[in-house]
């Protein structure tokens, strides 16, 4: 590979890390059109790519979420658990239903839980702004396990206490949205963070700072199996990891300063985009149109 | 140690090497073509980059078993035991064709 496609390859993808930084979600349905599009990299070598660089977003973003205290590590590695389960489920399941249905049904449920970000961002706004996550009680999951906790909002300059809710609920779910990654290869973020926000009572950034932390792990295992049956193009990790660990620093470095209600505003915008990327591919399996992205 | 700073500690770390052996390889690549180190370095950085999330499981299962936090400890084991066996079957699955 030439030297000045690496040098391109960082700085394209920059931007990359920072929104999955800011958004809480792998950055993979990001990098794979970017580097098979304007790189011509084949697709297969861009999976590959795009698992290790799911691994360096989610370090060096949650590494500074953990540092700022946002990071709920109990709840990340209870919910890994079923994604964990699911994510290998689904990828054994992938052939009982045709892909067109999936990518389809997954598009309703995002443009559905897109339009529920959007809805309900004035309601986090207040919820922040009100101390209102402290107004349901905890879960005997939660009590047990010492999931509830507090983080500080930098936009909001104060502590903000929450309860978590319905963690039964929350580890079917996030088995679900393992089912959605292992089968669809979408990465689990997209889904975990409408999960713990809407489902949890979990604020924002909690949830956007929890999920970046649970993908590290879920990445690890699939990007382990891909090196050691060499699938990976280390030239091309060297430079994307570089790229998205410059972006996800600075994304992770602002996503506290913005406000609650903006973050899931800008939530609900990429969703739909993620959407819009699962319907294209579905009526592209299914009729032939080829859709931009799919 | 407070279970958040010592997991941001780990990740610093295994980033930061990460990247030093990246960006040392990266260099010796864009300036030395034919030396042949430079995949070793690219290599050994993947290594770290992958091992780091597991790493840091591994540390916070210490530390839950440090703080008698027993059912956590019992999750993160269950979760390292569903990780080796998702690789395993990855591995045998991917040299099989499958």
């Amino acid at each position: 590979m030439e030297a000045l496609i690496l040098l391109k390859v960082l700085v394209t993808t920059i931007p990359v890390g920072f929104v999955a930084a800011l958004m809480g979600i792998g950055g993979g349905s990001l990098i794979i059109p970017i580097l098979v599009t304007f790189f011509q990299i084949d697709i297969k070598e861009a999976i590959a790519v795009s698992i290790v660089m799911v691994i360096a977003t989610s370090i060096s973003g949650s590494s500074r979420y953990l540092k700022q205290g946002i990071t709920n590590v109990r709840l990340g590695i209870f919910l890994e658990l079923t994604t964990a389960i699911g994510a290998a489920v689904g990828a054994v399941i992938t052939t009982l239903a045709p892909s067109y249905f999936l990518y389809l049904l997954l598009s309703i449920l995002l443009y559905y839980l897109s339009f529920i970000q959007i809805r309900t961002s004035r309601l986090e706004f207040e919820k922040v702004r009100y101390e209102k996550f402290t107004l349901l009680e905890e879960d005997s999951i939660a009590r047990v396990l010492h999931l509830s906790d507090r983080y500080y909002d930098r936009a909001e300059g104060k502590y903000i206490d929450y309860n978590v809710c319905n963690s039964f609920k929350g580890l079917i779910s996030s088995f679900m949205a393992g089912i959605c990654s292992g089968m669809l290869g979408i990465g689990g973020g997209v889904l975990k963070v409408p999960i713990m926000n809407t489902l949890m009572n979990i604020p924002m950034k909690v949830a956007i700072a929890t999920s970046k932390f649970m993908m590290g792990i879920t990445a690890s295992t699939g990007a382990l199996i891909y090196l050691m049956t060499g699938y990976v193009n280390l030239e091309l990790v060297s430079s994307t990891v570089l790229g998205v660990a410059i972006g996800a620093l600075i994304g992770a470095s602002i996503m506290n300063r913005v406000q609650a209600n903006k973050l899931k505003i800008l939530f609900g915008i990429l969703l739909l985009y993620f959407a819009y990327l699962m319907l294209a591919r579905g009526i592209s399996i299914l009729v032939g149109w080829r859709l931009p992205g799919a | 140690m407070e279970i958040r700073k010592a997991l941001y500690l780990a990740l610093t770390t295994g980033l930061i090497i990460a990247i030093t052996l990246y960006s040392s390889g990266l260099i010796l690549r864009l300036t030395l073509i034919e030396w042949r180190v430079y995949k070793t370095l690219f290599f050994i950085g993947t290594i770290v980059l992958i091992s780091t999330p597991i790493a840091m499981l591994i540390l916070s299962l210490v530390l839950f078993i440090k703080n008698k936090e027993i059912y956590n400890a019992a999750v993160i084991i269950i979760l390292l035991l569903l990780i080796t066996i998702g690789v395993i079957i990855g591995i045998v699955l991917r040299t099989k064709g499958l």
